[in-house]
């Protein structure tokens, strides 16, 4: 047994494993089929239960003790002393589950030797199929991606946590998928941009290719059809594409230093791949590979420093001459100033009520109320570029403030030309303006970044305070996760928002409340399940019916009650 | 647009007689027809002028063309192969002249089908191994010489199964390394200050590379023999060994990635990895390491360019290397040029080619004749020129390296000099090879120096075109011997490989600014030791 000692950060919360009496032994399980696992690295972790400065440093001693389990699963710890410890296993094509109950599982609290302790690892799952043509042909070299769609903030996000090129029998195999949904995607042929010196142009000619589809033979995410992986399942997922004459796009790169250059080829907000590309870095000139017919961006990135683009139609012939001129990527200025006073804290609407609420820690709540709430916004800007990469691109970039300034300067650093969706996010107050030069990103929060020009600063005028929201929500049974949507009815705003609401041990109702609003009229919806709900996509708030008006006045609190779940 | 074609047709080909090329694709091993062939054809030189056509169930296909030579090439499946093939993989081009003393309207284009190389690796327990490195070697001819290099890499799913597809037909050597999953998730970690509880500590376990098959030792490997349109399987089997520390100590900038490889001498003389490991700080272990020599080399990573190499001996006990990172060699020189008065009026370029796999990295010569390379991976390499003007290096002289004829040694940290006189003192041999008093096609035509060289560059070799011609451009001038054989894998730049045929061979004189006609006659196969 190797004996090892855990990094220095824990050496306090973590005990010596000093020869002790007690043994601690169980068997590692697939939690799928109940059989043993074979061989799975089991590790203990000791935590001290005595007081961390009664422990002497000089006499630490290894804290942490590993072992393979025997063929049948077995593991055993010996030598042990009292304290609590936690157990983790390990094995490729497993992993442990991170419920609470799950966790708690693998906590043994050792003040007796323990036997039949049972470790659960749960399967993970596999993707594979076989990628063919219209004539039943093998495909090789086809990249397939298996991507993940989150939501974050209301906006839909997709993450290609793997990717594979296809064998030379059209075969693909996705391993170690942890269990979820899953969209499918032929995104196009494997390659890369490849950058030579020299006349010879290093990709053959290629003749033929296939515009990306999702898996069911959808061309975007909206129409894909996902794939449900479960724990320890191997699905299968074959492709019959379609072969189509495909054209080359010519032309040259200006701007190029050295350094790694992308090509994206964009349709709508699919990517459908620009995955084979050359580049001369001597003379910049380039060539993009595989091009069905259609109309395209093509788009090339360097480093993320630099970018360019242009729109390029492909009908039936190659297209020559294309000139791209990439630009640098430019800091973003703005400021936020906060007009009039900050409020203090017992200035909320509200704050009388909390007091009244909060019983015998009425205390805390006065010892709060004059500190000051500093009203700040947060701006981020988000790339339009939907759709899923053909690399493993994160595709939604998302650029937030840095180097904030006490007098409320505040800079995003190397934003790439582009179309930007504009997030502002205010507290202590709500903004009553946002202005770029001339565009009002309340009303219409887009930023255009134009090549190597910075746009003109953001300017936010914040007012403090702002109106409070709070209520309940009556329904039977009560939702597990509830999340109220704030629809503004007025356009002047930064959009429409979720407060989380949370059951505080009622049986009767849940309850929220969200201050810093601006006045005006919203509508209310209560949502189950908010965080897998695209709540800034206009068509899913046009999808809404049911919600409950309520008007919201600076510096008063209005309630509400909601009585049913829209969704 | 078909209007426009049409009169372009007209107005260049009222006088253009058309010839056909017209044949069948069959696949090599059983002569059968093949279908969903694409056929390319390039005029030569002129590749934006490709046309194509797509074989149907009987694995035809014609053209008509104008007078002129023309390159064939067939695809099928994403592999790709040129006309004239003698095997799998051997031969270089037979290109096709067409007009009006040519038949060239029933060639068949033999397909070589390429075979796959697959198999699983598990442990000595029986478990499968995934993530193990397979590396496949090919044994052929490149360039007239017999190379042995490392054609691709794979990495074994989680069944531990690996596939090479799609391969030319050959002789292969397969190795496989890899290192337990629990070895790298069991990481040992000391509180600074600790000694090392080496009473407790278990010696590290790790894989022991194998070869094809299933051999542990290099020696023992044995080349593997892939027929044309062959599924061959190879299985491995990893012993789990135990081996000793090896400790790298190598200083670099903090925040910057650096990869440390450690190589040995593998199956077919074929460096093999032993593992390869990120550097995290200063200090890196790489436990179980079998004792052996090995070649220790740490590269820098993501735009950080340092490096170090140091060979060492492993024995029976941990082993602490001390390396020190210097920053990437750089070469640099200038081009004169032998006649002021004949430079270059394309572009011209100045090539280092790795002697250990042949890859080249070039940079154009500016108008004063200055090159510069930064960033030089350390190693043996030849310098050469290209260039559509055919000029030569006629004389190099080095600082800061070695020099062995045109190969300098590129030394880690090194600052290397070059000054080169480039010469256009070449000429042209063209003829064609008969056989009797018919001339033959897709044979091998050979230049050899008279006296031998150690430069490869110097031996030339031309697989006959359609009609039995060869045509040797930009050869130095000097005394030759012109031979021609059938075998096209003769290792034609190889001196001792030469030798025999020399005898049979006519001398040829090659001067500058010249062309020079010869015909070669087809020697009788000659056996050798």
């Amino acid at each position: 047994m190797r004996l090892i000692i855990a990094s220095v950060i824990f050496s306090f919360s973590l005990i010596a494993l000093q020869t002790g009496e007690y043994s601690l032994s169980g068997v590692v399980v697939n939690v799928q089929t109940g059989e043993p696992v074979k061989y799975a690295l089991v590790t203990l972790v000791g935590f001290q239960t005595q007081e961390p400065e009664k422990i002497d440093p000089a006499k630490l001693q290894p804290q942490q003790k590993s072992t393979q389990a025997g063929d049948a699963g077995e593991f055993r710890f010996t030598g042990l002393i009292k304290a609590n410890y936690t157990l983790t296993a390990q094995k490729p094509g497993f992993n442990m589950g991170f419920s609470p109950e799950e966790v708690k599982s693998r906590q043994v609290d050792l003040a007796a030797s323990v036997s039949g302790v049972e470790l659960k690892l749960l399967p993970l799952g596999v993707i594979e199929g076989k990628v063919v043509d219209q004539n039943e042909e093998p495909l090789r070299g086809v990249n397939i991606l298996a991507l993940q769609v989150q939501i974050n903030d209301g906006m839909r996000t997709t993450n290609a946590p793997r990717s594979v090129a296809t064998d030379d029998r059209g075969v693909y195999r996705l391993w170690n998928l942890t269990s979820g949904r899953y969209y499918v995607k032929a995104a196009g042929k494997s390659g890369g941009t490849y950058r030579y010196v020299g006349d010879a142009t290093p990709y053959y000619s290629s003749w033929q290719s296939f515009t990306p589809v999702y898996l069911g033979g959808g061309r975007t995410l909206d129409s894909a059809t996902p794939l449900q992986i479960e724990p320890g399942s191997t699905v299968s997922a074959d492709f019959h594409l379609t072969l189509d004459p495909a054209f080359k796009i010519r032309g040259t790169l200006a701007n190029a230093a050295s350094g790694t250059v992308t090509f994206d080829l964009l349709q709508g907000t699919e990517d459908v791949s620009a995955s084979r590309t050359s580049l001369n870095s001597s003379t910049g000139r380039f060539e993009v590979q595989d091009v069905t017919p259609g109309k395209y961006i093509l788009r090339a990135t360097q480093d993320a420093k630099m970018r360019g683009e242009t729109t390029v139609t492909v009908s039936e012939s190659d297209v020559n001459d294309v000139s791209i001129a990439l630009a640098p990527a430019v800091a973003v200025q703005g400021i936020t100033r906060v007009v009039g006073a900050s409020l203090k804290a017992k200035q909320m609407p509200g704050f009388e009520a909390a007091r009244a609420a909060a019983g015998a820690e009425a205390e805390m709540v006065d010892a709060m109320a004059d500190q000051v709430i500093q009203a700040n916004c947060n701006v981020s800007l988000h790339a339009h570029e939907g759709g899923a990469h053909s690399q493993s691109v994160p595709q939604r970039r998302m650029r937030n403030a840095t180097d904030v300034q006490e007098n409320g300067s505040f800079t995003i650093a190397d934003v790439l030309p582009g179309v930007y969706a504009v997030r502002i996010q205010c507290f202590g107050g709500y903004p009553t303006s946002a202005l770029a030069g001339g565009v009002d990103l309340l009303a219409n929060p887009t930023l255009l970044i134009q090549p190597g020009a910075p746009p003109p600063p953001i300017e936010i005028q914040l007012k403090p305070g702002g109106g409070t929201l709070s209520g309940e929500l009556k329904v039977q049974p009560l939702p597990q996760t509830t999340g109220v949507l704030l629809v503004p009815a007025f356009s002047n705003s930064t959009g429409p928002l979720v407060i989380p609401a949370f059951n505080q041990g009622s049986q009767e109702k849940i309850t929220f409340t969200q201050p810093f609003l601006a006045p005006g009229d919203y509508t209310a919806y209560a949502l189950s399940e908010w965080q897998l709900v695209e709540f800034r996509n206009p068509s899913f708030l046009q999808s809404l019916s049911g919600g409950e008006s309520v008007r919201v006045e600076d510096g008063k609190e209005q309630k509400i009650s909601i009585t049913k779940v829209v969704k | 647009m078909k209007i426009a074609l049409l009169i372009a047709s007209l107005s260049c080909g009222a006088a253009a007689q058309m010839f056909p090329i017209a044949g069948v694709v069959v696949d090599a091993g059983n002569g059968a027809p093949m279908q969903r062939v694409h056929v390319t054809l390039t005029p030569y030189g002129r590749a934006s002028d490709q046309r194509a056509i797509i074989t149907g169930a009987d694995g035809r296909f014609s053209l008509e063309v104008p007078k002129g030579k023309f390159v064939l090439t067939s695809e099928y499946r994403g592999f790709r192969q040129p006309f004239g093939q003698r095997g799998p993989g051997i031969g270089f081009n037979v290109a096709i002249f067409t007009g009006p003393d040519q038949d060239t309207s029933n060639l068949t284009f033999r397909w070589f089908a390429p075979g796959a190389i697959s198999g699983k690796v598990i442990d000595d327990r029986g478990e499968s191994v995934e993530d193990a490195l397979v590396q496949l070697i090919r044994v052929s001819v490149v360039a007239g010489r017999k190379s042995r290099g490392t054609v691709a890499w794979a990495r074994t799913n989680d069944l531990g199964e690996y596939r090479f597809g799609q391969r030319a037909g050959g002789t292969y050597y397969v190795a496989v390394t890899g290192e337990p999953w629990y070895t790298a998730r069991s990481q040992s970690f000391r509180l600074p200050g600790q000694p090392a509880d080496d009473a407790a500590r278990e010696p590290a376990r790790s894989y022991a590379p194998v070869y094809y098959p299933n051999a542990s030792d290099p020696n023992s490997a044995q080349p593997l023999e892939l027929a044309a349109g062959a599924e061959v399987t190879a299985d491995f089997r990893l012993a789990t060994v135990t081996g000793v520390d090896l400790h790298v100590r190598c200083q670099h900038p903090a925040g910057k990635s650096a990869l440390i490889s450690l190589l040995s001498d593998g199956a077919a003389g074929v460096d093999a990895y032993q593992r390869q490991v990120w550097v995290f700080g200063d200090d890196q272990t790489i436990a179980g390491v079998l004792p052996g020599h090995y070649t220790l080399s740490v590269d820098g990573k993501n735009g950080y360019e340092a490096s170090a190499r140091k060979e060492i001996d492993i024995g029976q006990s941990d082993l602490s290397v001390e390396l020190s990172m210097a920053p990437p060699p750089s070469v640099s020189g200038n081009v004169v040029f032998k006649d002021p008065a004949r430079k270059p009026r394309r572009a011209a370029y100045v090539r280092l080619v790795a002697e250990s796999n042949g890859t080249a990295i070039a940079r154009s010569l500016d108008s004063t004749g200055v090159f510069s390379f930064e960033n030089v991976p350390p190693g043996r390499r030849r310098v050469q020129m290209s260039g559509a003007d055919g000029f030569f290096a006629a004389q190099i002289t080095v600082e800061g390296a070695t020099l062995d004829g045109p190969v300098i040694d590129v030394a880690a940290g090194a600052t290397i000099q070059l000054n080169i006189v480039a010469s256009d003192e070449i000429g042209t041999l063209k003829g064609f090879v008969m056989d009797g008093d018919k001339p033959a096609a897709g044979v091998l035509a050979v230049l050899a120096p008279k006296i031998d060289s150690k430069d490869p560059g110097d031996y030339r070799g031309f697989q006959t075109d359609s009609d039995g011609s060869f045509d040797y451009q930009n050869v130095r001038a000097g005394e030759y011997i012109l031979f021609a054989v059938e075998r096209v894998d003769l290792e034609y730049a190889n001196p001792a490989a030469v030798r025999p045929y020399l005898s049979s061979g006519k001398i040829v004189q090659i001067s500058a600014h010249a062309t020079v006609a010869e015909n070669a006659a087809l020697t009788a196969p000659i056996q050798r030791e």
